[in-house]
């Protein structure tokens, strides 16, 4: 079975239909997308995961106990961006590729070129981008728009005028005349792909939009400059920032970024986490690789995500990827 | 010549300040490192105090526990930009609290305003969990291996001795037990690996991944510089060669260390490694062995990026060797290589040597790029093993210099990943100091025997 | 192999010793190859880096080409059956439609006659009618295809003189979307037959009535590639493969075919070091912007920003290290004496240590949150400094003669450290003072108040720590020079009368310049190429200006962040690799120029020494 991307988003929208929805809800209880952890034989070998930074984290939490159950393994983790793990996948340097953001075709195109069938997407999280300010900001919520208007060059979803100042995003006093300084991700990083999607409508970005390598790097710039603002994964959050609520459009309610919004949709900065496979449909996944992933889609697995600020799957979207991957 | 200081000009004064303030800035810079990174280690004491958010119902105050990490003193219009109404100038505390069941952060914010009843008690405890991380709390009962603790908020947890990697009551410490405590931690840290995705736990996989890199460099870079630097010495008569070769290794000194690894990455990693794996490795394709970022990559590279100083180290300490012996020998009938094999070299030993420590102590700081050929943010595994080959040339490795980047700028425990930085880089400091000195004993050493 | 010399009792036979001496000579001969063989390695070595690097990179240079073949299976068929009009907007334009182009984003609506009559309309504002009407030809033609380029941000016009124009969406003043002609592209020979897009990037083929068929993109006015045929004639349209490998000639008759090798449209000369006129974009501007994964998306690549931003770097860097460096040489190599002056030299050069990644990451997370906040108090330590030299130099010969020993023993350098510190002391408070009262508490938004643009992570901050990182290069080798000067042309003045500082002006110095220069271009050399301290300290955002106050993004720093993320032999990996060969040339010549200064002091020295 192949997952194209395209199909995968529908997935999604179905299973937020389907959380929302009790009737369908009955249909996937807790127990289809549970699987046994326990492996009886200790698995040995290396196994190597390129891409996502924003997994990384997570990889290394899923890691500490996955190797605990399989000593004799050696799992290297290598996070410089969701696009590295593509390339990683095509080139073989590793066997998982956690991205934050779907293979691109062209990607997929060039993964099935060379083999001749597209590569797996497991879909492992959920993770909600918050929007970031210094915490002696006075502002307590931004919109889409004015996001597009601060981010973007060409703005070209809601085609307002660009934002300078927090003034203009509705900030008296001193803060009137005070520049916006926007930060965000280097390109490597799928947040950036996700960030310019949701936000700029596939718009380029400012010019001068600081671009810092490293989900942390961005939350501890704002948190170190008053004028700042940032985006970043809602795990990144430290002591100095505060965490903006997120208005979809101008008829919908500020929300602040919280499992439940993750879950019904409704918080617009929301997206799924994926480890993508390199699986030829005939064939099954070596032992490691079906061992990690059904750690990582058991409910134990699950249950760590929280520890780094990460929503559970849904369990029918992850009933779905347990029988794609033939787990 | 003999001074006369009593002729001076602004020019004069403006030299010595600049000294001065060369001299000024190493000392800051030193010290800062010095107090960053072996601070971190330093058990301090854990305060305790009382928050109220609204200064009318102190009852209302919540309890917390933890650690001063720094602080911040805001002027009055930063107040009033905030929408504060503190009297100015009005501090805040960044205090660190351990894990919170709540979920809430590790680490936060307080305005001195706020606190009351401030305490250092003597028997609070700090526990260092595997799962948790550092929880500060009392200590309730201690029982068949478990230890219940209540946190600040009233909450009692129950932990299983064996899951408490540490236990610690700062407080009631003296100076002795809290200098060894500080050993004892300096030693986990440097002899054990990381957790929590490099924000806890030791650095002996960079520490190693870094040694074993430049030592391979080493094998690698020390015979040709070497003969390079003979060939610039001994053979090479002046001419256009000699002159090519001269600024060829000059440009090579200078190319930036992140175009070696553009090389290193596109003709090693991929033609090379490709090439290897095609050779001698059909069977794992399209897995690929040596065509892959990995330690060997790691280990050319550098030896590329260090090449000339090698070489430069060479040829001066042949310059050194008086041609008397030379001559001595030719005058004996020894062919050139004989001199050189049984006069020279031997001679020139220390200055090699001294060439390849200097190249140790340049690789060992190099990031840039190392992070295209092989090294990554985590591989616990040591590349060794038991049997042959005993190294594995395949393995990606961790570095010092790469975790200083990674932890100070990707790290998700920002608050708490920050002193760690410092004290990577106090490591690194040091063994680069150490390399730097050993090379510059030889030097002095040497020049004293030879002359 | 021989074992050392046999003792002189037992002297081998005749021939033994023959052998022996044939098998000393080849030993020698081996020896001397092989030693040839590493000398000449290492130029090997730069040459093979940059010849690798090179064939990397001309791929991006190499010239279309294409060639005809056979159509093997047809081309799936796809629809171009328009969508429908809207009855208001078809009585707002109040012509007849023949061609219609729907916004996707918005809802706009672009719709043209045949003799190019074009009415903009938008479905949120139906009553409101054309809300732009203009001509998209010069009324004397008609108006022939009108096509969206890949992304839907330009759309491309043909008529029946065989003009192609450019045109985008843009917002104007008040924010009102308006079709705004962009550029001509260059004419074709008879009337445009049709417009092809290519899928995923910004290309377009087209084809004419006299059946030439050309290839173009989007930056660029002139054709990649054209070719002409009879049997071209025939067609009617034009079709791009999945990959734009192929491009299809249909028609009446049998679909005919193009083989294109097209690879790298969107890199040309003229986008890497001219402004571009990016689809979207208000103006022409200097723009790196790599794709970063996204479909339908052209990689930005322009080199100059990033040269502007490496360039910057260094230029304050040396500002810092450059006068530093040279002073803090003169006065160790010339005031001092042994064994203060190698103590003092080592101490310096021990700066040379520090790993740039740990001066990066201090200059992130403490120099610029610092300077941000103590801005005024650096501009005020940079004018207390005259002040101070000049307090010494004119206090300094009144103090008692005791008191004037001081200087060159080493204690003056501590005294000085101090008066340093208790200046930059007195600079902090005062900074602040003034900032509390003059500039509503902050010096950096008062300054983004008068029109300085301010970023906390700017050229400023990368300027004092990369200075710091390459002051250790500067210092070592000027002081290696100055104190290298004969000693009997010092002597010899010194017997001539000169003072000290006569013959520090008049001897050391003159003679030391060109090493100095050596030393600066060295440091300039490194300066272009450090990688950690740009990287960290900086936003990477890539402006081109030179503000002091902006950040920068620098050759190093996008190679770092971005050469991992790029697919091997993509138009970005390879763009990757230019950057590499651009910091190599910059390197290349700043170090061979140095080279050549070293090399001729040398024979300068060893003359003035003989």
């Amino acid at each position: 079975m192949l997952v194209a991307t395209a199909k995968l988003r529908l997935m999604i929208i179905s299973l937020v239909l389907a959380a929302l929805s009790p009737a369908l809800r009955a249909v996937s209880p807790e127990q289809s997308a549970t699987l046994a952890v326990a492996e009886p034989t200790p698995l040995s070998g290396t196994l190597s995961s390129t891409g996502s930074d924003t997994l990384h984290n997570m990889m290394m939490i899923w890691r500490r106990q996955f190797v605990a159950l399989h000593p004799q393994l050696n799992l290297q983790i290598q996070s410089s961006g969701s696009a590295t793990a593509p390339v990683a996948l095509l080139e073989g340097t590793a066997s998982l590729g956690p991205m934050s953001r779907p293979m691109l075709a062209v990607e997929q195109e060039r993964f099935r070129r060379r083999f001749g069938y597209d590569a797996i997407a497991v879909p492992v999280a959920l993770d909600m981008l918050a929007l970031y300010v210094h915490q002696d900001n006075p502002l307590r919520s931004i919109s889409m728009a004015q996001l597009e208007s601060i981010y973007a060059q060409n703005r070209l979803c809601h085609r307002q005028a660009a934002i300078e100042r927090w003034g203009e995003l509705g900030l008296a006093g001193t803060w009137q005349s005070r520049p916006v300084a926007a930060y965000g991700r280097n390109p490597a990083s799928g947040t950036y792909g996700f960030f310019r999607q949701q936000v700029l409508c596939e718009g380029d970005y400012q010019q001068r939009v600081q671009q810092l390598p490293g989900a942390a790097a961005v939350v501890r710039a704002v948190s170190q400059s008053v004028n700042a603002i940032g985006y970043s994964g809602l795990g990144q959050q430290i002591a100095g920032v505060k965490i903006l609520a997120l208005q979809a459009d101008a008829n919908s309610p500020a929300l602040m970024p919280t499992p439940e919004h993750a879950i019904s949709g409704r918080y617009p900065l929301a997206r799924v986490l994926y480890i993508y496979l390199n699986k030829a449909p005939a064939r099954a996944l070596p032992a490691a690789e079906q061992a990690f992933l059904r750690f990582v889609l058991s409910a134990e697995g699950q249950a760590l995500l929280s520890n780094d600020g990460l929503v559970p799957v849904p369990a029918a979207l992850r009933a779905q990827a347990i029988q794609e991957l033939g787990l | 010549m003999t001074p006369d200081y009593h002729q001076r000009n602004y020019w004069f004064w403006l030299a010595a300040l600049a000294s001065a303030f060369v001299l000024m800035l190493l000392l800051a810079l030193s010290y800062l490192m010095l107090s960053r990174g072996l601070g971190l280690f330093w058990p301090a004491d854990i305060v305790q105090f009382r928050v109220s958010q609204n200064a009318e119902s102190p009852h209302e105050a919540s309890l917390v526990l933890g650690e001063v990490v720094s602080q911040q003193q805001l002027t009055a219009p930063q107040l009033a930009a905030a929408g504060l109404t503190f009297s100015a100038p009005a501090t805040r505390i960044l205090v660190k609290q351990g894990y919170q069941p709540s979920g809430a952060p590790a680490f936060r914010w307080y305005w001195q305003q706020q606190l009351s009843d401030v305490q250092r008690p003597p028997e609070v405890l700090l526990v260092r969990h595997r799962q948790f991380g550092e929880l500060y709390g009392w200590p309730q009962a201690m029982s068949e291996g478990q230890l219940l603790l209540q946190l600040a908020n009233g909450q009692q947890l129950r932990l299983q001795q064996a899951d408490i990697m540490l236990q610690l009551a700062p407080n009631s410490l003296s100076w002795l037990q809290k200098m060894r405590w500080f050993a004892g931690q300096w030693w986990s840290f440097l002899s054990t690996e990381p957790r929590e995705a490099n924000s806890a736990g030791g650095i002996l996989p960079a520490i190693t991944g870094t040694l074993l890199s430049v030592l391979l460099m080493a094998v690698v870079v020390a015979p040709i510089g070497i003969m390079a630097g003979i060939y610039l010495h001994e053979y090479a008569r002046d001419g256009r060669l000699v002159r090519l070769v001269r600024l060829s290794v000059h440009n090579l000194a200078g190319v930036p260390s992140v175009v070696f690894g553009v090389f290193g990455l596109g003709f090693f990693v991929y033609v090379l490694g490709g090439s290897i794996d095609q050779l001698f490795y059909p069977e794992r394709l399209p897995q690929p062995t040596f065509g892959t970022p990995g330690l060997i990559w790691v280990s050319l590279t550098l030896a590329l990026l260090t090449l000339p100083v090698v070489i430069v180290a060479t040829e001066e300490g042949l310059a050194r060797i008086p041609s008397s012996l030379r001559l001595g020998g030719y005058a004996l009938g020894a062919t050139k290589a004989e001199v050189l094999r049984k006069l020279i070299l031997p001679a020139a030993r220390p200055a090699m040597l001294t060439g390849i420590i200097l190249a140790v102590s340049r690789a060992a700081g190099e990031v840039a790029p190392l992070i295209f050929v092989g090294v990554v943010k985590y591989a616990p595994v040591l590349p060794l093993s038991s049997s042959a080959p005993y190294i594995q040339l395949d393995q990606q490795i961790m570095s010092l210099g790469f975790q200083i980047y990674d932890v100070g700028l990707q790290s998700s425990n920002a608050d708490a990943a920050e002193p760690r930085v410092f004290a990577i880089a106090l490591v690194l400091l040091v063994l680069i100091g150490v390399l730097n000195l050993l090379a510059m004993r030889l030097r002095r050493y040497y020049r004293r025997r030879v002359v | 192999m021989t074992q050392g010399t046999p003792p002189l009792s037992r002297l081998p036979a005749g021939k033994q010793r023959q052998r022996r001496t044939q098998q000393r000579r080849w030993l020698n001969r081996l020896w001397s190859w092989l030693i040839t063989l590493a000398g000449g390695s290492v130029i090997l070595a730069l040459l093979g880096i940059f010849v690798y690097l090179l064939t990397e990179v001309t791929p991006l240079f190499k010239p279309v080409s294409a060639q005809p073949i056979v159509v093997e299976h047809s081309p799936p068929a796809f629809d171009i059956t328009p969508a429908p009009i809207p009855a208001a907007a078809a009585t707002a334009a109040g012509f007849e439609v023949a061609f219609s182009l729907v916004e996707p984003l918005q809802g706009y609506l672009l719709l043209a006659a045949s003799n190019g009559e074009a009415c903009l309309w938008w479905q949120r504002q139906p009553e409101a009618g054309c809300l732009q009407r203009l001509s998209l030809t010069d009324r004397t033609v008609n108006l022939t295809t009108l096509r969206w380029l890949a992304g839907k941000q330009s759309i491309v016009s043909g008529d029946s003189s065989g003009q192609l124009k450019q045109w985008f969406f843009l917002p104007d003043e008040h924010g009102q979307l308006r079709i705004s002609w962009i550029k001509p592209f260059a004419r074709r020979n008879a009337a445009i037959v049709d417009i092809a897009p290519e899928q995923g990037r910004s290309g377009f083929a087209v084809l004419d009535a006299a059946g030439g068929v050309s290839l173009f993109y989007a930056n660029l006015t002139k054709p990649l590639w054209q070719g002409q045929a009879a049997e071209y004639q025939r067609a009617t349209r034009l079709q791009f493969s999945q990959r734009n490998e192929q491009l299809w000639l249909l028609g009446p008759g049998e679909p005919t075919a193009l083989q294109l090798d097209n690879r790298h449209p969107e890199i040309s000369w003229r986008t890497l070091f001219q402004k571009v006129w990016y689809e979207g974009w208000q103006q022409p501007e200097y723009v790196w912007q790599s794709s970063g994964g996204a479909e339908l998306r052209q990689g930005k690549y322009s080199l100059v920003p990033l040269t502007i931003g490496t360039l910057k770097a260094a230029f304050y860097a040396m500002l810092v290290a450059v006068p530093l460096g040279i002073l803090a040489a003169l006065y160790t190599a010339c005031f001092l004496s042994e064994p203060l002056r190698s103590r003092l030299s080592q101490l310096i050069e021990l700066l040379a240590l520090f790993p740039t990644v740990i001066i990066g990451f201090l200059a992130a997370i403490w120099l610029a949150p610092a300077l941000e906040q103590h801005l005024l108090a650096l501009l005020l330590f940079l004018l207390l400094l005259p002040l101070l030299v000049l307090a010494l130099a004119r206090l300094w010969p009144r103090l008692p003669k005791r008191w004037q020993q001081i200087p060159g023993s080493g204690w003056d350098l501590m005294l000085l450290a101090a008066l340093l510190f208790v200046t930059a002391y007195l600079a902090l408070l005062g900074g602040d003072t003034l900032q509390q009262q003059f500039f509503s508490g902050s010096f950096r938004f008062w300054l983004n108040e008068q029109g300085v643009s301010y970023q906390q992570r700017n050229a400023l901050v990368v300027g004092l720590a990369m200075g710091f990182a390459v002051l250790p290069i500067i210092f070592s080798i000027c002081y290696d020079v100055m104190s290298q000067v004969p000693r009997q042309l010092t002597l010899g003045a010194s017997a001539l009368g000169a003072t000290h500082w006569q013959i520090v002006r008049r001897v050391i110095w003159p003679l030391s310049l060109p090493g100095v220069l050596a030393a600066v271009m060295l440091g300039l050399g490194r300066a272009l190429g450090e990688t950690m301290i740009i990287l960290m300290a900086t936003g990477n955002a890539p402006i081109s200006n030179f503000n002091l106050f902006e950040g920068l993004r620098s050759l190093t720093a996008t190679l770092t962040i971005e050469l991992p993320e790029a697919a091997v032999d993509s138009s970005h990996y390879r763009m990757l690799f230019l950057v590499a060969i651009l910091l190599f040339i910059f390197t290349f010549m700043a170090n061979t120029l140095a080279d050549l200064v070293r090399q001729r002091l040398k024979r300068n020295f060893q003359r003035l020494d003989t």
